[in-house]
């Protein structure tokens, strides 16, 4: 037990005896390694995290919330705020006519929609177009705009040279053969096209596009296939080359700019939008027409299917789905009737109601049937004969009456309805169909009761009628006995007639009498019964 | 109308650019101001329109640009007569001009005549035996303008000749 109190009492002394050393050893240590420390430590860590996280998960998560939480929060506002920003220049530059334009006459063109953007905000124009030696970079020729003298092209060609020789010389260390194709400088550059013996610096000012490369290449080539010879064979004279037939083909690049830039001016846009607006604007009211047409058909169709409103004139109009109506009506109820019907009318966006209540307006129907009772009264007389039409304003009248007078009655009568607005009259005055036949017996000129009846009522139709109609009174004959005999017996029945009509009506007619030795029309011969006797009938008088 | 370009070439320092200077403004500045690259200056005489080239002088570690002296119708090769080296450096420069255009005409300006310097009339001459394409030798002083224009006019003249 000693030994190992012992062993306990000496650890113990060791252990504080070494405590203050060893940790004055480790604090050194760590002062003076730490990079050796912490790749120690290092791989230790992912293991050490790994397993905190899988046994105490909250409070890591709770420990890295306010670092990781505000990071995340402030990372993910500004992806947001960068998304929406290019969301936003997308749809501006997208939606817009004149990128869907963009977009079609890229595709049509075959090139890309960024050089049409640049051409957009551009205009590209050649300024100048200097033809230089290659190796000297002596200026050989020289084409400018008028409006754009170049200062000291000959520094120009010369300092271009040297640049372009610098830059070849640098990149043809690369291995591969390549040339300095432009220079830029604010808005403008320098294009260099270069063959063995030249090079042509065109300076454009704007942004220069595709066809403004064409174009110098096409005409370079056409330069260099014609006076390469010469150029090449350039000593210092410039008297050696044909310059003013190299000028005149450089000219055409400032030329074709030019050309380029009328040929935009002569279609502006408005020009091209205009016959398009133009169409759009026909179509449209093609369109509204036809809508139209088709509201006008509906509203039509419902007001003839309205009975209380067929009488009536009422105008509807629909102009740009909108209903104008206009008008005369009796009652403010029918008016309001019309808007009714017609307001459920799809399509119809508003309804203009200008309809005129004028009460004194009699109803047409009314008028109607009051013009066919009066005339339904008056053929109580069965020479008058009549027929009317009326169409709401104005009633026509034809026919015929036996006299003025009764004329001038019927048209007072009608002048009483109220609603006619206009009467025409085509009456005429004319006879009426009087066929009497008045029979005797043999060899006798009395006239019996039957024929005084029919007599009695010819004196009230010639009483009704015009006297100035002619009764015609023809005697015909039975044809036993003697003509002579006959002849007599007709005159005093003739005689007898007349003085009856004059005795019982004291008629004022003319009369014509006629003795006809015949028998009457169309009588069977075998009975004279039929044929002993005299017609009466009416005549207008003819005017001769 | 003759248009042609000429090239100066020689060791940085030497006063290519104040020669050029002298010939084409008559002026002189003391400031030295380094050529980077190439500058190039327009003189227009009666009878040619010339294209100087001033490119950066020659170093130990930077060798002349060859490209630059492509299509130069003549050389003016400059040295400092107050550096040997320059002068020695000629011979090298004077081939480079021959490797890129054969035969063309060569002016050597020996610069900065205006300081004192030991460089005699036989020493002169040893350079004329340099290359057969050297047309003039001449001790200028852009400072003071000594020989400069003649160095220029001769070497004009030498290749409006050879051109007509």
């Amino acid at each position: 037990m000693a030994t190992n109190n012992k062993g306990i009492d000496e650890s113990q002394a060791l252990e504080e005896a070494l405590e203050p050393i060893v940790n004055k050893l480790i604090d050194k240590n760590f002062e003076n390694s730490q990079e050796k420390l912490a790749t120690q430590i290092a791989p230790l860590i992912g293991v050490a995290i790994k397993e905190q996280i899988r046994s105490q998960k909250d409070d890591i998560i709770d420990a890295l919330y306010p670092v990781m939480g505000n990071m995340i929060s402030k990372f993910v506002t500004k992806s947001l705020e960068e998304m929406l920003q290019k969301i936003n220049t997308q749809i501006q530059n997208g939606l817009s006519t004149k990128a869907i334009k963009r977009k079609i006459k890229a595709k049509m063109k075959g090139v890309s929609e960024t050089e049409l953007l640049l051409q957009e905000n551009s205009s590209a124009q050649i300024q100048s177009v200097l033809l230089i030696h290659k190796e000297s970079g002596i200026l050989l020729a020289k084409v400018e705009k008028s409006s754009h003298g170049l200062n000291e092209p000959d520094m120009l060609a010369s300092m271009m040279t040297a640049i372009r020789s610098f830059v070849n010389d640098w990149i043809a260390n690369d291995g591969n053969y390549q040339e300095l194709g432009e220079i830029e400088y604010g808005g403008n550059k320098i294009i260099i096209e270069a063959s063995g013996s030249s090079y042509l610096a065109v300076i454009v000012e704007g942004a220069a596009y595709a066809k403004t490369y064409e174009t110098i290449n096409e005409v370079f080539a056409t330069l260099v296939s014609r006076y390469g010879d010469a150029i090449q064979a350039f000593d210092g004279d410039i008297q050696n080359i044909p310059l003013d037939e190299i000028k005149k083909l450089l000219q055409t690049l400032l030329l074709e700019e030019t050309q380029f830039q009328e040929e935009k001016k002569k279609i502006h846009p408005l020009l091209i939008l205009l016959p398009i607006l133009l169409i759009v604007w026909f179509l449209y009211s093609l369109y509204t027409n036809y809508l139209d047409t088709q509201l006008q058909d509906e509203v039509n169709n419902k007001l003839a299917h309205t009975p209380q409103l067929v009488l009536y004139k009422i105008d509807a109009k629909v102009e740009d789905k909108e209903l104008t109506l206009s008008g005369n009506l009796p009652y403010e109820y029918y008016k309001n009737l019309t808007e009714k019907t017609l307001q459920d009318i799809e399509g119809l966006e508003s309804i203009k109601n200008e309809i005129t209540v004028v009460p004194t307006l009699s109803d047409p129907m009314q008028i109607n049937a009051q013009i066919a009772y009066y005339l339904a009264g008056l053929e109580v007389n069965k020479h008058i004969r009549l027929y009317y039409t009326f169409d709401f304003t104005t009633l026509l009248i034809k026919g015929s009456v036996p006299s003025q007078e009764i004329k001038k009655n019927i048209l007072e009568g009608l002048k009483k309805i109220k609603g006619i607005k206009q009467l025409k009259e085509e009456i005429q005055i004319l006879p009426p169909k009087i066929d009497i036949l008045i029979y005797f017996m043999r060899n006798s000129s009395k006239l019996d009761l039957e024929s005084q009846a029919k007599l009695i009522d010819l004196i009230s139709t010639l009483k009704s009628s015009d006297s100035s109609f002619t009764l015609v009174l023809k005697a015909y004959s039975d044809k036993i006995g003697s003509k002579e005999k006959n002849k007599q017996l007709a005159e005093i029945r003739l005689k007898n007639i007349e003085n009856f009509l004059q005795e019982k009506g004291q008629i004022k007619n003319e009369i014509k009498s006629e003795i006809l030795d015949s028998f009457f029309p169309g009588t069977d011969q075998n009975n004279p019964d039929q044929s002993r006797c005299i017609h009466i009938s009416l005549e207008k008088k003819k005017h001769s | 109308m003759i248009s042609y370009k000429i090239v100066l070439v020689g060791n940085f320092g030497v006063g290519k650019t104040s020669l050029i200077r002298r010939f084409v403004e008559n002026s002189f500045s003391e400031d030295y101001l380094s050529t980077i690259g190439v500058s190039i200056s327009k003189k227009t005489l009666q009878n040619a329109t010339i294209m100087i080239w001033d490119i950066e002088g020659h170093t130990e570690y930077k060798p002349i640009f060859k490209q630059y002296l492509l299509g130069a119708k003549g050389f003016i090769l400059v040295a400092d007569l107050l550096r040997e080296t320059t002068i020695q450096e000629l011979q090298n420069h004077l081939a480079l001009c021959n490797e890129v255009i054969q035969d063309a005409p060569v002016c050597i300006a020996l610069n900065k005549s205006d300081c004192p310097h030991n460089f005699n009339e036989e020493q002169v001459k040893e350079l004329f035996e340099l290359s057969k394409n050297i047309v003039a030798i001449e001790k200028t002083s852009a400072k003071e303008g000594t020989q400069v224009e003649s160095l220029f006019l001769q070497l004009n003249k030498t290749i409006t000749e050879s051109l007509s």
